[in-house]
């Protein structure tokens, strides 16, 4: 599956890399990165926790 | 078997996807007192207030999701009663059974006689129709939400004055040695801060001091805090002691759990404790929820707040209001760290998000203070690896 960011949504809470440090990473420049953009069928749950973290729902998961 | 969720913010929506997501195939009824879907409230003292921010907050979920999701709303209903015994929630002359209950009904704003509170949707609608009119502001109380309504209001350029009854605005939320730092925001940005008084009386068009003196004001908003919305539950034989005490699992009674700004919960890193902060009304909701459908575990978290000050990102994680603290960084963009004997317990940042996070994992591990005072040095990952936008 695809990890569907929202630039214009994310305020950079960090939530998601709260969650899965593994996929999101935060910086100091207040950019989101995603370290990898696509999950593994295993990681899906890890995933959706990371989505249903964010505070402005600026991800998605598109399969 | 039916699911009954009292309060249908944030909180009420996580325990009902909570629920679901772990496998609950019974009925869900939510009862909401506003009238409105679940929305989202950070925004109502944050985007809801600029000049060009949208009028109204997001809505967590439209009606159809909600009915996929094979929730029953009852919204526009305040919850009157809890008969435990009889497992009823009653609606004033309504009775709604129940097999497994999630308390989720939030908290009230504290008011001042004569001021606007924000709290609701309606709220920060008379909030921003008074700063579009260009409203003299006077803010009652300086804690997040009373700074961020002052920082609303010194983005349109409005004279904005700010009440403190404490010596230093955020003082438990910060700590003394952090706090100061945090009020010089304020003042950098030209907010009238007058702290050690308090509101005598709000007439018609200005503020009565405690120092004698009178403010002006064509809009005068109390950002003095919450309390937890128990009234309904007086008398139900749940323990109620600034809010509704729950077990380490947030259950309150067999078949019943809290979640949310209602939930008090023995927390290993703050005691007895009731956030009111968005993650943990998510993460709670959905504990609450995983729980009803048969996953019972420990509620842990690292609470995290976050707030714009006068166009600054501070971010606070875990238990943050000791003096044994040391600050890295510079006079604009700095991290401030908190200590408990050799342990790190607490981190508070402005300007540093890719900081705060890392530390909110090294204290969820338990990490040392020396561990903390590393990351927190570290330069975090370079711009120029951001994700394009």
């Amino acid at each position: 599956m695809r990890i569907v960011l929202d630039a214009a949504k994310c305020s950079s809470l960090g939530m998601c890399e709260s969650v899965a440090p593994a996929f999101f990473e935060v910086g100091d420049d207040g950019g989101l990165a995603l370290l990898r953009t696509e999950g593994a069928p295993s990681d899906r749950a890890l995933l959706e926790d990371a989505v249903a973290a964010c505070p402005t729902a600026a991800l998605s998961l598109e399969d | 078997m039916r699911l009954v969720v009292v309060g249908a913010s944030l909180a009420g929506l996580r325990a009902c996807e909570g629920a679901r997501r772990a496998g609950w195939t019974g009925d869900i009824v939510l009862i909401g007192a506003e009238k409105h879907l679940p929305y989202d409230r950070p925004p109502l003292s944050k985007d809801v207030l600029g000049v060009d921010g949208p009028r109204l907050p997001p809505t967590h979920r439209c009606a159809d999701e909600l009915a996929a999701l094979g929730v029953e709303l009852r919204l526009g209903t305040a919850a009157t009663a809890l008969d435990l015994a009889g497992q009823v929630v009653h609606i004033g002359p309504d009775a709604v059974p129940y097999d497994r209950l999630v308390l989720a009904t939030g908290a009230h704003a504290r008011t001042v006689p004569g001021a606007q509170t924000l709290r609701t949707v309606e709220d920060a609608v008379a909030v921003r129709l008074a700063l579009d009119a260009g409203a003299r502001t006077v803010v009652v109380g300086a804690g997040f939400i009373g700074a961020e309504i002052a920082s609303a209001a010194r983005a349109r350029g409005l004279a904005v004055t700010l009440v403190e009854a404490a010596p230093v605005p955020l003082l438990r939320a910060a700590g003394p040695v952090v706090a100061p730092r945090l009020a010089d925001l304020h003042r950098a940005a030209g907010v009238d801060l007058r702290c050690g008084v308090s509101v005598d009386a709000v007439q018609a068009g200005c503020v009565s001091l405690s120092d004698g003196t009178v403010v002006a004001a064509d809009l005068v908003v109390a950002g003095t805090g919450a309390t937890p919305a128990t009234g309904w539950l007086a008398g139900s034989g749940l323990r109620l002691d600034d809010g509704v005490v729950c077990d380490e699992g947030l259950a309150a009674a067999p078949d019943v759990w809290a979640a949310g700004d209602v939930a008090r919960w023995p927390s290993p890193l703050l005691g007895l404790a009731r956030i009111e902060h968005w993650t943990a009304a998510a993460e709670q909701g959905a504990h609450a929820g995983r729980a009803v459908a048969g996953e019972r575990a420990p509620f842990t978290t690292v609470p995290y707040a976050w707030s714009q000050l006068h166009g600054r990102s501070v971010q606070a994680v875990g238990r943050t209001g000791g003096s044994e603290v040391e600050v890295v960084g510079d006079d604009a963009r700095w991290v401030a760290l908190y200590r408990d004997d050799d342990r790190l317990v607490g981190a508070l940042s402005v300007d540093l998000p890719g900081r705060i996070i890392k530390l909110k994992r090294l204290i969820a591990s338990g990490a040392t203070f020396a561990d903390g005072l590393t990351a927190a040095a570290a330069s975090a990952r370079p711009a120029a690896s951001a994700a394009p936008a």
